[in-house]
């Protein structure tokens, strides 16, 4: 039986418990590795969207782990082993004795298209780690780094020579990467029986990389982001008898100046013409505030789990320094469904699975050309338990991205997902007889 | 289990990558680019006419040229041609042979300068001296030997396209003479003494000659055939012939340049303002343009950053300059050093980057005499590198270019180019083609 195979690898004996010890340090050592090294491995575009050429790119409005299958949601929802990332105050449902650790990788298969052309592309690269504990009855807290924003893309633009039409236009090619990674301190404390409030502390950091590309000349321009920034989060959960839970959770951030420092490097093909800063932009991150809520239905052995989040983001409080870009206020929608067969030890490995539906839509902070752009997906997972209390998450979003203009470009894609969620048991005593 | 999920994540990675097309044509006209580009065609360029060198090298290039033309861009140009003969290998025993007739055999190579339509006149004449080399081992366009008795001053009519032998008949005393010298082994036509006796003979424009033309100086295309018969029982016509001796032969050019009396000081250029706004490029004497930038840093006023994507110029011949004389098919183009008055001091070379060698030769289309069609006859040139490396330079670090005809056209044909510079237009008021040298530059230039 599967689970008594799993059973087997538990400590029942000292020699079990150095085995244990080291599991654990191997975690550690894992997460720490991952933590120096991730930033590196981000180092691939996550996205090949036109549109990362504004802003700071493609906010990263999911959540590569636990509930990816669902919508991404979180706000007002917690669980006995989910690291909630949107909301740090659902981190108090972290059991007892538990150490999680989290990471994710995902690929995105995306096709791109107007009334007259379609371009395919893929994009993998790891998304997100992050480990969590809770360290009291009261105090739970979780360490990680996320992205915040992504960009990516290469654009081929056939420029006019002016004053002529006797030249064939000269091949300028446009291309940025990078992005914006978060690496939090997530604490949740439980102020009294099924109320917590969450604070997350982010260093908020990346870097993103313009390139201008002529024959001659070349334009580089790096945005160095370095930003403290704290969110906030709250989350009430009653049982109403024994069979069912409901959840309601917020969150705010507040609106913080970011200064953003240009570098601007421009080489000719004979020499560096010039490698100097620029005068440090000024911008905003954006107010934002979300609420959601959750129920958790028992029935028999099987667990059924409603959850839905809005959130919205005050992005226009930042003027746009494109010409017909526009930044408006976005909102998103998340809701998903979960079904957990049987949260016992069932005899068959599939029935001990967790089960997701979920859909999303997502109004975009920028607004090209007047029209605000939007993404819609539904999604679908699946979690595979294993040691008795891990899973792997697997995840699949279909979904598309839209200008609103008629004959715009839209982008339909499929996002697969992975998320291994390495689950251990700390600060156990052990029993002998 | 989570072992083989991790080796599943990196699977994944190795799996899908990243994989995206270079040439990303969906959102193009999002970005805004920082650079804007350009064409700019009122680049000033100043050209000055110039004298190459004194003389080029004439001899044993197996041609010549003999005729005199009135060039109503240049001025006079006269040429004649110095030919010495080998002692004829043709033996004849029969003391008793009969003298018939003599002939120059010449033929034209193809080369013409005027107009070719009329009557040439070819003059004749016995040299009196031996043809010597200078200590050089050569002898120039600028090298002369006596010339005495005439032999003849002939009107012929020359099919120049066809490239046939033609014969000049020469006095019947000239022929009798040699024949009798060479038949009788008299002491004066001995080997050694041959050339003494006959050094050979200069061809030159006789009277009313208004064309010139080009002669090939080969064994089998200038000799000299002396006609004559023996009788036995019956009468058997005979040749014996001189072959020339190409090495020592050579050609002489004189170019008055009458139309610019400023060009009687040779080491200085010649503005094309004193040459009635044209720029002269020509074989034989030989002269050359050299095209200065004095404006070009002017271009860096168009932006914080300015660099060239491209630089073209065109050179275009002033209308029916060319009806009568040809234009060199290929035109070459150097860097011109004013520090070292150096007119040819590197090529440029080819577009395509250091691999490629040579110099360009302007592509001139083959096609620009066709009557009913045709192009364009102009001269292109990439300065693209010349143009980007001379942006911001000052003083003697700014360099010119110079245009030229390739060196062997240079010494063996005639051929002449007259274009137009960047005021031609409005002095001669013309309604035809747009003559006027002209720099096409593509910029690209960056602003803050």
């Amino acid at each position: 039986m599967w689970y008594t195979m799993i059973e087997q690898e538990m400590p029942s004996n000292p020699a079990n418990r150095k085995s244990m010890t080291l599991k654990t340090g191997s975690f550690l050592l894992t997460f720490f590795m991952m933590l120096f090294f991730l930033p590196d491995m981000q180092a691939q575009n996550s996205t090949s969207s036109p549109f990362t050429i504004f802003g700071i790119g493609e906010i990263e409005t999911r959540d590569f782990g636990r509930t990816t299958g669902m919508g991404s949601v979180g706000i007002g929802f917690q669980s006995d082993n989910f690291l909630n990332r949107l909301n740090p105050a659902g981190l108090s449902g972290i059991d007892t004795l538990r150490f999680i650790l989290d990471v994710s990788a995902a690929v995105k298969f995306s096709e791109f298209r107007t009334s007259a052309q379609k371009e395919r592309t893929n994009d993998f690269n790891f998304r997100d780690l992050a480990v969590g504990v809770r360290l009291s009855k009261r105090w739970t807290s979780s360490v990680g780094l996320s992205p915040y924003s992504n960009v990516g893309y290469r654009l081929s633009v056939q420029q006019t020579v002016q004053g002529t039409t006797n030249y064939s236009p000269v091949n300028t090619s446009f291309s940025g990467s990078g992005g914006v990674n978060k690496f939090y301190w997530a604490n949740a404390y439980e102020v009294f029986r099924g109320f917590s409030l969450g604070v997350t502390s982010s260093y908020i950091f990346g870097n993103i990389t313009h390139h201008e590309d002529l024959d001659v000349l070349t334009i580089v321009d790096t945005y160095n982001i370095n930003k403290i920034y704290f969110d906030f989060g709250m989350l009430y959960s009653h049982w109403f008898g024994q069979y069912t839970n409901i959840s309601v959770g917020g969150v705010y951030g507040y609106e913080s100046k970011m200064s953003i420092q240009r570098t601007q490097m421009i080489t000719s093909n004979t020499a560096v013409e010039r490698n100097q800063r620029q005068p440090d932009l000024k911008t905003y991150l954006p107010e934002f505030y979300g609420a959601g809520f959750s129920i958790l239905r028992n029935k028999k052995a099987a667990e059924w789990v409603f959850a839905a989040d809005y959130q919205y983001r005050k992005w226009s409080a930042d003027p746009s320094r494109h010409k017909g870009l526009a930044y408006t206020d976005s909102r998103i929608y998340r809701a998903g469904l979960q079904l957990t067969p049987d949260k016992r030890r069932p005899e068959k490995y599939i029935r001990a699975m967790r089960f997701q539906l979920g859909a999303c839509y997502n109004q975009s902070y920028l607004t090209v050309n007047g029209y605000q752009m939007d993404d819609y997906s539904i999604s679908a997972g699946a979690a595979f338990p294993f040691r008795n209390m891990s899973y792997v998450n697997v995840a699949v979003n279909v979904g598309e991205s839209r200008t609103g203009q008629r004959g715009g470009i839209t982008e339909r894609y499929v996002l697969l997902s992975v998320n291994l969620s390495l689950i251990e048991r700390w600060f156990a005593k052990q029993q002998w007889d | 289990m989570w072992k083989i999920a991790c080796a599943g994540l990196f699977f994944l990675g190795l799996l899908f990558g990243s994989c995206k097309n270079e040439d990303f044509k969906i959102g193009v006209y999002l970005p805004e680019s920082h650079a804007k580009v350009g064409m700019i065609d009122t680049v000033t360029i100043k050209v000055s006419n110039m004298i190459a060198v004194d003389s080029v090298v004439t001899s044993n290039k197996a041609i010549g040229f003999s005729g005199i033309y009135t060039d109503p861009q240049i001025g006079t140009v006269q040429t004649q041609t110095y030919v010495e003969f080998s002692r004829t290998t043709d033996s004849e025993n029969d003391r008793y042979a009969k003298f018939d007739s003599v002939t120059l055999v010449l033929r034209p190579n193809g080369n013409y300068y005027g107009d070719t339509v009329k009557y040439a006149s070819f003059k004749v004449s016995k040299l009196i001296n031996k043809i010597e080399k200078r200590e050089d081992g050569y002898l120039y366009s600028t090298s002369r030997v006596p010339v005495g008795d005439q032999l003849t001053d002939t009107m012929l009519r020359i099919k120049v396209r066809q490239q046939k032998n033609f014969e000049i008949t020469l006095p019947e005393s000239f022929g009798e003479w040699l024949f009798q010298g060479i038949l009788r082994n008299a002491d004066a036509f001995t080997t050694d003494n041959y050339l003494k006796t006959f050094p050979g003979i200069s061809i030159s424009p006789g009277a009313g000659s208004n064309c010139m033309h080009g002669l090939a100086i080969t064994d089998s295309t200038c000799m000299i055939r002396i006609y004559y018969h023996v009788s036995t029982t019956y009468k058997e016509d005979k040749i014996m012939t001189f072959k020339v001796n190409s090495a020592n032969s050579f050609y002489h050019l004189d170019n008055d340049r009458a139309k610019f009396p400023a060009y009687n000081a040779k080491s200085d250029p010649v503005p094309s303002s004193q040459t009635d706004n044209k720029g002269i490029v020509m074989s034989g004497t030989p002269l050359y343009t050299r095209l200065e930038f004095p404006h070009l840093n002017e271009l860096l006023s168009l932006g914080h950053i300015v660099k060239i994507q491209q630089a073209t110029l065109y050179v275009r011949p002033v209308d029916h300059s060319y009806d009568t004389v040809p234009l060199p098919p290929q035109l070459h183009i150097y860097y011109f050093d004013p520090t070292s008055n150096t007119p040819l001091s590197s090529a440029i070379r080819p577009p395509g980057g250091d691999t490629n060698t040579g110099v360009q030769t302007g592509n001139l289309p083959e096609n620009y005499q066709n009557i009913l069609r045709p192009d364009f006859p102009q001269y292109t040139f990439d300065i693209t590198d010349f143009i980007s490396t001379q942006l911001g330079k000052v003083g003697y670090s700014k360099w010119a270019l110079s245009l030229i005809i390739p060196d062997d056209s240079r010494e063996t044909t005639l051929q002449r180019l007259v274009f137009g510079d960047q005021k031609y237009w409005y002095r001669n008021d013309s309604q035809s083609m747009d003559n006027r040298i002209k720099v096409e530059v593509v910029y690209v230039v960056y602003n803050d």
